[in-house]
């Protein structure tokens, strides 16, 4: 135990591990009731960094750079576009490849939603294999992917119905993400016909060449939406900030989060003076055998500081256990989701904590402050 | 003096974590005379009396198989003395078609266009381009529904258990239907079916309810079936803009 009495040389560390073992309940109670308001946020905040980084996944899978859309679209899924659009993006210098899709939210006739997308004759996303022979969908055809085969309980040579129209599936596709296993996929005339929307598209996913400069890819962003006023143009960032889910998911959390770090702050404020004014004949003792103001201070800081790291760490766990759970419900509206913990999560989880641990101990420093060494000889 | 002020402080915060947390409550199973549910389904079925813009993709499948879409723009000039509504009907197989309405205030709907935008639908023709009866459509923009307990629950033995029925309050043509009764679901307490009941007690039409909007835009039915003698019919708000009324 010599090496725990070189680090705690001023006594520091026993008199925290003191304090908060001669009042086991109230350290509880403060612990718990942050941990739980930190889990609450953080599930919120996990949902939407989790949604965010399993489509971007996907994007990345497909080396998507821009996405050309119809300007003006607070709600990008109901985009509409004229399919003719891709075969002049293709033309334009810095294009490296582009690729169009109609999508769509129909009815299965289990009566949930599910998101179909609808791509042109020859891309690869309609064909499959049989028998090491390669076979595009034919009309009334459709591919699935594996999660939305098990949620939905269906699987190829299963005949559906998509918005009362009748579909055979032929087979599983692979996806390139998780997002996109949880879809349909079927011919794009197919889908234009199911949902009278003849020769348009939803967006035209655009591959640039990897050498462009900055400055050179603004000027081809510029170059696209001259094509036709009603086109706008995004990054796949910018798609995702716009995303009604994502970004609804990620107001929800930010705002909740910082309630429950407010609450935090009372609850760790509240329990912190408690416990200050009924030790304050002996941090009076401290003061008169020579502690300053500051170490005195110091203590209380720690002690706030212990208890919201240890809150913090139970918070995360319920956050992420919290997010699983969320993401599964997620997935019963047709949304597909990985749990993905990311930097931002945890950098989320450790600025609370500084900041829950710093202002909550803010209050009970100023009334340690106002102790003085007199106090000692009180009764 | 200063550990009781700060007990007191620490009951206050309690006090306030508590209401925060049962702030967000899920809705009561069985709440009292059924208020709450009544102005939940009173705020579902009217509209808002806002000015919006709303689009409609209406799915048509008839009992021999024949499909067809169309799909129903319709910009709303809300005003006290009677919403005006400018209706755009296209669809694959249905030419484009305009028309203007002018809900009354008084009840009734009456014409606001001029040459064949001045035509009022009679209510039991199809709307065009599917198998729906435009009663639907019109009870639907014009209507003010109220909603009541039911005196039928338990009585008629063939219907599933219906504790709430709706009407319209301000009916201006006769309706194919006497009643409209309403299936909640047990759980979540939303509607799950609403049932026009024909004059012999039977079910003429079943609307079942497949998607409410609690978020975002457009916060009302979604998504719903429309179960009726020829056939089937989908309805699905797939756009929806606030405030676009009056520039239009």
């Amino acid at each position: 135990m010599s090496w725990f009495r070189q680090v705690d040389q001023y006594g520091l560390v026993s008199l925290i591990i003191d304090s908060i073992s001669c009042r086991p309940l109230r350290a509880l109670i403060a612990v718990l009731s942050i941990a739980v308001a930190m889990g609450g946020g953080m599930t919120m905040v996990g949902v939407s960094e989790s949604l965010e980084a399993t489509v971007q996944q996907g994007y990345a899978s497909r080396q998507v750079d821009l996405m050309l859309m119809q300007a003006n679209k607070s709600n990008p899924m109901t985009s509409r576009i004229s399919e003719t659009f891709v075969d002049q993006v293709r033309k334009i210098d810095g294009v490296q490849g582009a690729q169009a899709a109609l999508i769509d939210s129909l009815l299965l006739d289990n009566d949930s939603g599910i998101l179909v997308y609808g791509w042109p004759p020859g891309y690869q996303e309609i064909s499959y294999r049989q028998g090491g022979e390669v076979i595009e969908l034919q009309q009334g055809q459709v591919l699935i992917g594996r999660t939305a085969a098990s949620l939905h309980d269906l699987t190829p040579g299963k005949t559906i119905e998509l918005n009362l129209g009748d579909f055979e599936i032929i087979d599983f596709f692979e996806a390139n993400s998780f997002f996109e296993s949880g879809v349909l996929f079927m011919r794009l005339d197919d889908l234009q016909q199911l949902t009278s929307a003849r020769e348009t598209v939803t967006f035209i996913f655009i591959n640039l060449d990897q050498d462009l400069t900055e400055s050179s890819r603004w000027q081809l962003m510029e170059e696209i939406e001259a094509i036709n006023p009603i086109l706008k143009v995004v990054t796949t960032e910018e798609f995702l900030q716009k995303n009604q889910l994502t970004a609804s998911v990620r107001g929800l959390g930010r705002i909740i989060l910082v309630a429950n770090a407010l609450l935090s702050i009372l609850i760790i404020s509240t329990i912190m003076v408690l416990t200050v004014s009924e030790r304050r004949q002996e941090l009076a003792v401290l003061r008169a055998m020579g502690w300053s103001a500051t170490r005195v201070s110091m203590l209380v800081l720690l002690e706030t500081a212990v208890l919201a790291t240890v809150a913090a760490l139970i918070g995360g766990l319920i956050g992420l256990v919290g997010m699983k759970a969320s993401l599964i419900y997620v997935q019963t509206l047709g949304v597909y989701s990985q749990s993905i913990v990311t930097l931002q999560q945890i950098m989320w989880l450790g600025i609370s904590t500084v900041v829950i641990a710093t202002i909550g101990a803010a209050l009970p420093i100023y009334f340690t402050l106002n102790i003085t060494t007199s106090e000692a000889l009180r009764k | 003096m200063m550990a009781l002020k700060l007990r007191a402080l620490l009951c206050v915060i309690t006090l306030l974590s508590a209401s925060l947390v049962s702030a967000r409550q899920p809705p009561a199973k069985s709440d009292e005379g059924g208020d709450t549910t009544i102005k939940r389904l009173t705020t579902l079925l009217n509209r808002s009396g806002k000015d919006y813009r709303v689009k409609i993709r209406i799915t048509s499948r008839s009992n021999n198989g024949d499909r067809n879409i169309v799909y129903l723009n319709a910009t709303r000039d809300a005003d006290p003395e009677g919403d005006t509504l400018q209706f755009k009907i296209k669809g694959d197989d249905t030419s484009l078609q305009t028309l203007c309405l002018q809900c009354l205030s008084t009840g009734g709907v009456s014409n606001c266009g001029s040459g064949s935008d001045a035509l009022i639908p009679e209510p039991e023709m199809l709307f065009p381009g599917s198998i729906l009866p435009w009663e639907e459509i019109l009870v639907g923009a014009c209507g003010t529904w109220v909603v009541e307990k039911s005196p039928l629950v338990a009585t008629t033995k063939q219907l599933p258990r219906q504790d709430y029925q709706v009407r319209l309050a301000n009916a201006a043509f006769e309706n194919s239907w006497v009643s409209t009764l309403v299936t909640l679901d047990t759980d979540s307490g939303d509607p799950v079916y609403f049932d026009r009941i024909d004059h012999h007690g039977m079910i003429l039409r079943r609307i079942k309810v497949l998607e409410i909007g609690r978020t975002g835009s457009w916060r009302g039915i979604r998504r719903a079936i429309i179960e009726i003698p020829d056939g089937r019919v989908l309805m699905e708000v797939v756009g929806f803009r606030k405030g676009a009324g009056k520039s239009h």
